[in-house]
């Protein structure tokens, strides 16, 4: 995918499959929107290992729910819906492990130059065990304005959540992900936010 | 839309440190494996199944999509959508040949091929995996389609099985296969891995050729796994590279570093 942040303009989302009635069908969404699926559930927390299992999880909903699916919305907002919740659900049954103090210091102190991140191979685990400090609700928020490109509006259809919701989850994020990063990549100096969520 | 009033994305924000771009950089990028679209295709069609429940098949449907489906792979696109269409009255059975027959090659380059052979008649060494089966998150169940039936989707791959019409008997059967598959995949989810070894297995006793023995044999190879019956896990995963080549799960074990082609 380009280095850029995915487009969610006109081009994408609908998938109207000339049926004239406007209706989905399964595997046009399918195919259509399994990559979007994938990436979401990696991005809240699902690990690769786990993402075809929850991608399974989140098409039989959708499969189920299509029906219902009236074209309201984009089918991404109600999709990511969905994936919000199937991940929701199996962190809770299987929390994953939060990386500790050290393990994040040991960690970052294989990565020579904070600078050159992008090109560490271990840069996605990286982000991941960032994400993985923020609450569901704001990791939701965060990655799908900061990586997906969705508007303000849009997550917060997606989220169901009013739009002043949608921002204040947006800045409660950022200050919780630059702390992380900071504390990733300075693991010597205090971190302001390993008093709340770190685990 | 009051798009204006998004604040600027800190990956397109000069003013946001380098450290955070670049990390946010690497979350842009994200996609699924080859194959795994093929694969989670496949499985869904036991899942799906398994949310449908057990009822009896419509006829008319199942013959729509089996004729759609020996039509051929170029007609693929079309089947499926007819398949979505129907797929209330039709179901796991249909799924699962629609899938073999029409979705790899229509789909994913990076596959191999035909997805399954039919299913062979001499059972695996240990309890056999299926696709997972229901989803975990909602569980209640809406208005389930009623499953297909294993017969129209034996009809559907290729040459091997007859077509035959559905029966009640046969999706009471598919239903019980589906249950089992997806009562497997709950256990294993748990965190239960002999329990789910337990099911599959009752699984591969009861529908040794079943619609879904490569889903169950996959979940069984993780269960292995997650149980820490390493060898047995490999045996159990060289058994299905020999018998399912091509099909989009033996990727998975194939990057797993599970089984080897001709081992065991």
């Amino acid at each position: 995918m380009r280095a850029g942040i995915h487009s969610h303009g006109a081009s994408e989302a609908r998938v109207d499959v000339g049926t004239g009635t406007g209706a989905v069908t399964f595997e046009a969404a399918y195919r259509a929107h399994f990559a979007f699926v994938w990436r979401s559930l990696r991005r809240l927390g699902i690990a690769e290992e786990d993402a075809a299992d929850a991608a399974q999880d989140v098409f039989i909903i959708v499969h189920r729910k299509l029906p219902e699916f009236a074209g309201r919305s984009k089918l991404t907002t109600w999709l990511y819906g969905i994936c919000f919740r199937v991940a929701s659900e199996r962190r809770r049954a299987v929390p994953r492990p939060q990386i500790g103090e050290q393990e994040a210091a040991a960690f970052v102190s294989r990565q020579a130059d904070p600078g050159a991140l992008a090109e560490r191979h271990q840069g996605l685990a990286l982000l991941e065990r960032v994400l993985d400090r923020l609450p569901d609700e704001q990791r939701a928020v965060f990655c799908l304005f900061e990586l997906e490109g969705m508007t303000g509006d849009e997550i917060a259809e997606a989220l169901e959540i009013p739009l002043g919701t949608a921002y204040s989850r947006l800045r409660l994020a950022r200050v919780a992900f630059a702390a992380a990063v900071e504390a990733l990549v300075n693991p010597r100096e205090p971190r302001a936010e390993s008093r709340g969520r770190t685990a | 839309m009051s798009t204006g009033t998004d604040p600027v994305r800190l990956i397109a924000d000069p003013a946001c440190p380098e450290s955070q771009r670049a990390l946010l950089q690497h979350g842009t990028s994200i996609e699924p494996p080859p194959g795994a679209e093929a694969r989670v295709w496949l499985a869904l069609a036991g899942a799906v199944g398994a949310a449908a429940g057990g009822a009896a098949a419509a006829d008319a449907s199942t013959k729509t999509i089996t004729t759609a489906t020996a039509t051929g792979v170029k007609t693929g696109l079309v089947s499926m959508k007819i398949v979505a269409i129907v797929v209330g009255l039709v179901g796991l059975g249909a799924l699962v040949a629609l899938g073999r027959a029409l979705f790899v090659p229509a789909k994913p380059p990076t596959m191999p091929a035909a997805v399954a052979p039919p299913p062979a008649v001499e059972p695996p060494t240990a309890p056999s995996p299926a696709p997972q089966a229901p989803p975990a998150a909602e569980a209640q169940p809406r208005e389930a389609p009623p499953p297909a039936d294993v017969a129209p989707a034996r009809a559907a791959v290729p040459a091997h099985r007859s077509v035959r019409t559905t029966s009640s008997s046969s999706a009471r059967r598919l239903g019980e296969e589906t249950t089992l598959i997806r009562d497997a995949r709950q256990a294993l989810r748990a965190g239960d891995p002999a329990r789910a070894l337990q099911l599959l297995e009752q699984s591969r006793r009861m529908f040794p050729t079943g619609v879904l023995e490569q889903e169950r044999e996959r979940l069984a190879i993780e269960a292995l796994v997650k149980a820490g019956r390493t060898p047995e896990a490999s045996a159990r995963a060289s058994a299905f590279l020999r018998k399912y080549p091509d099909s989009p799960h033996a990727a998975e074990i194939r990057a797993r570093g599970l089984g080897t082609p001709g081992g065991r």
